[in-house]
């Protein structure tokens, strides 16, 4: 009887568990969906904006065309993954450290001026901090998981644990 | 004196017909300005500088001499204060970002200043929403030194990316194309200032 009583338990676990996965995977596909046609019709308004390359961009038109850019980065930001989040963050690295570079070729031209070489180190500082946690956090998926949890047990060194997600927010808080 | 009269009217009749084609002359200029043309000739040369100029790589840096080119393909005119005629005959606001900024300021449709930090923080409705592919981007110390300048080339609907391409001093590392300024500006101190120099407006 008791048995019974667990099955039926079970099996509606189950099934609230299976309803609640289709209904989390429809609600994606339909963010999905949703963001294709948005694109479909960024990409043409954009493509007729700009066709003669002589076009206003105070227009309702174009006003329209980087509102509907904003509205599907938003949705998609709904939809990434971990992957995503982890390409994302690669370029965003490489594209700050080009304007890290920029920066300290432009100090001669600043005469080298200490607060603003403090805010370079800074800067440096948070890009480099970023990329040991993604080597970290490589290391441990390539190796052993025993082997990782023990060394992060040793070096008490948690930070591979952050998800890309965290690291990307991460990436945009002010160097300090 | 009907005839004194006549005369200072037709003067300032004259001087004011004059004025106004002038300002027509100039507003016709900038309303053809063609941003698919300078974005053409930016992707062109990004990496690979025209041989037709000078480039002022070892020279202090080539960035405002490539942005100037690329207006300039957009279609705006050259003028006594700004122009190139070959490297021994080139206005400082060809080549050096301050007197670019010092040139174009009062005449492009808008010149909007910010610091990286504000930029950083309202990127959407300051620069993701206001830059137009052809303008210009420029950035200056927080104590006015202008520093650097480049060409808005692009921009996307997947993460509201803007896109630009650039030259650089002493080194081809610094000379791209399509680079993300919504990263690149986490590379620079939040203490630079940046100008947004956008051309026009309208068609």
């Amino acid at each position: 009887m008791k048995n019974k009583r667990l099955l039926k338990i079970l099996v509606l676990v189950a099934v609230v568990t299976a309803i609640g996965s289709i209904s989390v995977f429809g609600a994606q596909t339909n963010v999905k969906d949703k963001i294709k046609t948005l694109t479909e019709q960024f990409n043409s308004k954009k493509a007729k904006l700009e066709k003669t390359g002589v076009y206003d961009t105070e227009s309702q038109d174009a006003k329209n065309i980087k509102k509907l850019g904003g509205q599907i980065a938003d949705l998609t930001e709904q939809t990434k993954t971990e992957d995503d989040y982890a390409k994302e963050l690669e370029t965003a690295l490489y594209w700050a450290r080009k304007g890290l570079e920029d920066s300290k070729n432009e100090q001669k031209l600043c005469n080298n001026d200490k607060d603003r070489k403090s805010s370079i180190d800074k800067i440096e500082k948070k890009l480099n901090s970023l990329d040991e946690k993604i080597k970290a956090k490589k290391n441990k998926t390539s190796n052993n998981k025993f082997i990782n949890s023990v060394s992060d047990s040793v070096s008490g060194n948690a930070s591979d644990n952050a998800t890309y997600k965290q690291l990307m927010d991460e990436f945009y808080k002010p160097a300090e | 004196m009907k005839n004194v009269k006549r005369i200072l009217f037709s003067i300032s009749t004259a001087l004011i017909l004059s004025l106004s084609s002038t300002i027509g002359a100039f507003a016709d200029d900038y309303s053809n300005y063609n941003r698919n043309n300078a974005v053409s000739y930016a992707n062109s040369w990004a990496t690979s500088p025209n041989s037709a100029f000078k480039n002022y790589i070892y020279d202090g840096g080539d960035c405002t001499n490539f942005v100037s080119q690329c207006v300039y393909a957009g279609g705006l005119p050259e003028t006594s204060s700004w122009y190139y005629y070959g490297s021994k005959n080139v206005s400082a606001s060809w080549i050096m970002a301050q007197s670019f900024r010092d040139y174009y300021k009062n005449k492009v449709y808008d010149n909007t200043v910010l610091t990286n930090s504000i930029a950083q923080v309202t990127w959407a409705s300051s620069l993701y929403s206001k830059l137009w592919p052809g303008d210009v981007i420029q950035y200056s110390h927080a104590n006015g030194t202008m520093l650097h300048s480049q060409i808005i080339t692009g921009y996307d609907s997947g993460s509201k990316s803007t896109y630009f391409a650039q030259h650089g001093a002493d080194s081809y590392n610094y000379f791209y194309k399509d680079g993300n300024l919504k990263y690149y500006l986490q590379g620079r101190p939040a203490s630079d200032t940046i100008y947004l120099c956008r051309i026009k407006s309208g068609a």
